[in-house]
């Protein structure tokens, strides 16, 4: 693969990209790429036509000296709950196994429009449902570096697609940590933007009032770019902001002398310990660069595990009400009306993803609402409030983006325990907040995410620290991607 | 309001019947003992008395309101393209009535 390294803004960002590959060529060696990597099983669907007429057709505008968009030749790694016209979208579940969308989710649009190139849907937990990548009804994606462990999830393919050399830009989804998650556990950068930041149009809906699309990529120049693209209003999404979006991949360069970070301290309670002093020697690096590090407590962070299970399940039972197999996602009109949709949903629906219905509609049901949901609801203030306080005193939050390390396939059986993993990345959902998970290096041959939490649409303070902690450290070379 | 809560098999039973969700009774089992587990986990929030609002949505909407005026829509075949079953112009659902 190509490995780009930019020093200066966009246009050469771009520009040294086109100059040095053919983009059909580019295609046929990600093709075969995927085909080596298959055992890891980032892909639903390799879009190997489309990919190479986008590429063919971009190569003629090439030629003809026509101007190409920011993305020209780059090759994208869609996850499979975004919606792609003509090109299947399962959400990782059987229900949505033969959907075809009829139209693009306005981040794919956007990609599409500045030239860059869809290469294929990648693995996910069904309807991002999972930690891990293990609900898929196609089977769980690998991590890339132990086979036998898990890609983290939700957005697993995703990163693996990264990880593995094909795809050099994705795009996650993230209601509770799925683009921090897989990103800290294959060692890529992954980025959680502010709520609003990047329109939801075209993303099958898990839990509307958490869920963020976001860029991932192999370095945080890449990371900026996808952002630059896809961020903005859309008047698709009212949740939107109409905020201009910055350049981002101009201002991860402008240094960080002078950015204070807050470690939580909360967030490295009860974990492992190599990993704790990993990511403690990570942010170290950013002390060299010119950062002031300070300790900080958030006691409240503890109570925002249970508040997100509690909401996210609520709106997630609301949300995959809409699958009664008319519309979409059914078979034959047999049997009665009712009799028919409980059969659909009984064979349709993984069991994670009925567990989290069951519990939602329990939460939402007469006697329990108050406790239960309006109760987590007001958690949500608390933390949105607490974090606001701290963003007065700092730039950025550091804390590690899992508590442990990427764990072995089928290991984790409880739901409760795998629930407990999302302990250090939900808060960020929470408050709306962004958050962006890069490489911290390795604890037994395994890698280990630093997160960096940042305030309200502060995206490009996030991106600036990603960026000198990365020139540091090189993390990208952490990545041993067999030439193609 | 923080006693333990415990739900019963019927409740199981009647809770999925909501859901439209079938369950057979090794299902029952599984699902009642993990939610009974999970609910015991979230009991740490329902004993909680905060003194705030709650909160559903981080941004506020109004943003993005815009005119009423009719835009593009999906043409008839896209609309059925993943139906179920269809009849001309009909999506075709089990009987209702009767």
């Amino acid at each position: 693969m190509v490995c780009v390294r930019p020093s200066t803004g966009l246009n050469s960002f771009s520009k040294q990209i086109l100059d040095s590959t053919d983009p059909v060529e580019k295609v046929y060696r990600a093709l075969e790429r995927i085909e080596e990597a298959r055992g890891l099983n980032a892909f639903i669907t390799v879009d190997k036509e489309g990919a190479l007429r986008s590429a063919e057709e971009l190569k003629r505008r090439i030629r003809m000296g026509v101007k190409t968009g920011r993305l020209a030749g780059l090759l994208v790694a869609v996850k499979d709950n975004i919606s792609t016209k003509g090109l299947r979208t399962t959400c990782a579940s059987r229900m949505l196994e033969d959907y075809i969308p009829v139209y693009d989710a306005t981040v794919v649009e956007k990609i599409k429009r500045e030239d860059g190139i869809i290469i294929g849907k990648t693995n996910m937990d069904e309807f991002a449902m999972g930690s891990s990548t293990e609900t898929s009804f196609f089977g769980p994606t690998k991590n890339f570096f132990d086979h036998s462990r898990v890609s983290g999830g939700s957005s697993g393919g995703s990163a693996v697609s990264l990880a593995t050399g094909v795809a050099e830009l994705a795009l996650g989804s993230d209601t509770g940590g799925s683009i921090r998650n897989p990103a800290a556990f294959n060692s890529v950068v992954g980025l959680k933007p502010t709520y609003g930041r990047v329109s939801r149009y075209g993303l099958i809906a898990y839990a509307s009032s958490l869920d963020q699309i976001g860029p991932m990529a192999r370095d945080t120049l890449s990371t900026a770019l996808l952002l630059q693209v896809i961020a903005g209003g859309d008047s698709r999404d009212l949740t939107t902001s109409s905020r201009e979006p910055q350049n981002y991949v101009e201002e991860a360069t402008r240094g960080v002398k002078g950015l204070r970070i807050g470690i939580i301290k909360e967030g490295f309670m009860n974990i492992d310990e190599k990993l704790s002093r990993r990511v403690h020697d990570a942010i170290g690096v950013l002390d060299k660069t010119g950062c002031s590090i300070e300790e900080v407590s958030f006691p409240f962070l503890k109570y925002a595990l249970p508040a997100y299970y509690i909401i996210a399940m609520a709106e997630c039972s609301s949300n995959l009400a809409r699958f009664d197999g008319i519309r979409y996602g059914g078979g034959r009109a047999e049997g009665r009306w009712e009799e028919r949709i409980v059969k659909i949903r009984t064979e349709g629906f993984g069991e994670e993803v009925k567990r989290r219905i069951f519990l939602g509609t329990f939460v939402l049901s007469a006697g329990y609402k108050e406790d239960f949901y309006i109760k987590a609801c007001r958690v949500r203030r608390r933390i949105h409030d607490d974090f606001k306080l701290l963003f007065r005193d700092f730039d950025a939050l550091a804390i590690p983006t899992m508590p442990v390390l990427p764990w072995r396939i089928g290991e984790i059986m409880s739901p409760l325990e795998m629930y407990m993993m999302d302990f250090e990345t939900v808060a960020v959902n929470l408050a709306g907040l962004p958050a962006i998970s890069i490489p911290a290096g390795f604890v037994n041959s395994l890698p280990v995410g630093l997160q960096l939490i940042g305030n309200h649409f502060e995206e490009a303070t996030l991106l600036r620290l990603s960026y000198a902690y990365e020139n540091e450290t090189g993390f990208t070379k952490w990545l041993r991607i067999p030439s193609a | 309001m923080s006693g333990k809560i415990v739900v019963s098999k019927e409740e199981v039973l009647h809770y999925a019947k909501l859901c439209r969700i079938s369950l057979s009774d090794a299902e029952v089992e599984r699902l009642q003992k993990d939610v009974n587990e999970i609910l015991e986990y979230f009991n740490i929030v329902r004993s909680l008395q905060l003194d705030v609002e709650p909160m559903v949505y981080v941004t506020g909407f109004g943003e993005a309101l815009r005119e009423d005026e009719p835009g593009e829509t999906l043409s008839e075949d896209d609309v059925f393209k993943n139906a179920g079953e269809k009849d001309e112009k009909w999506f075709v659902s089990g009987q209702v009535l009767g």
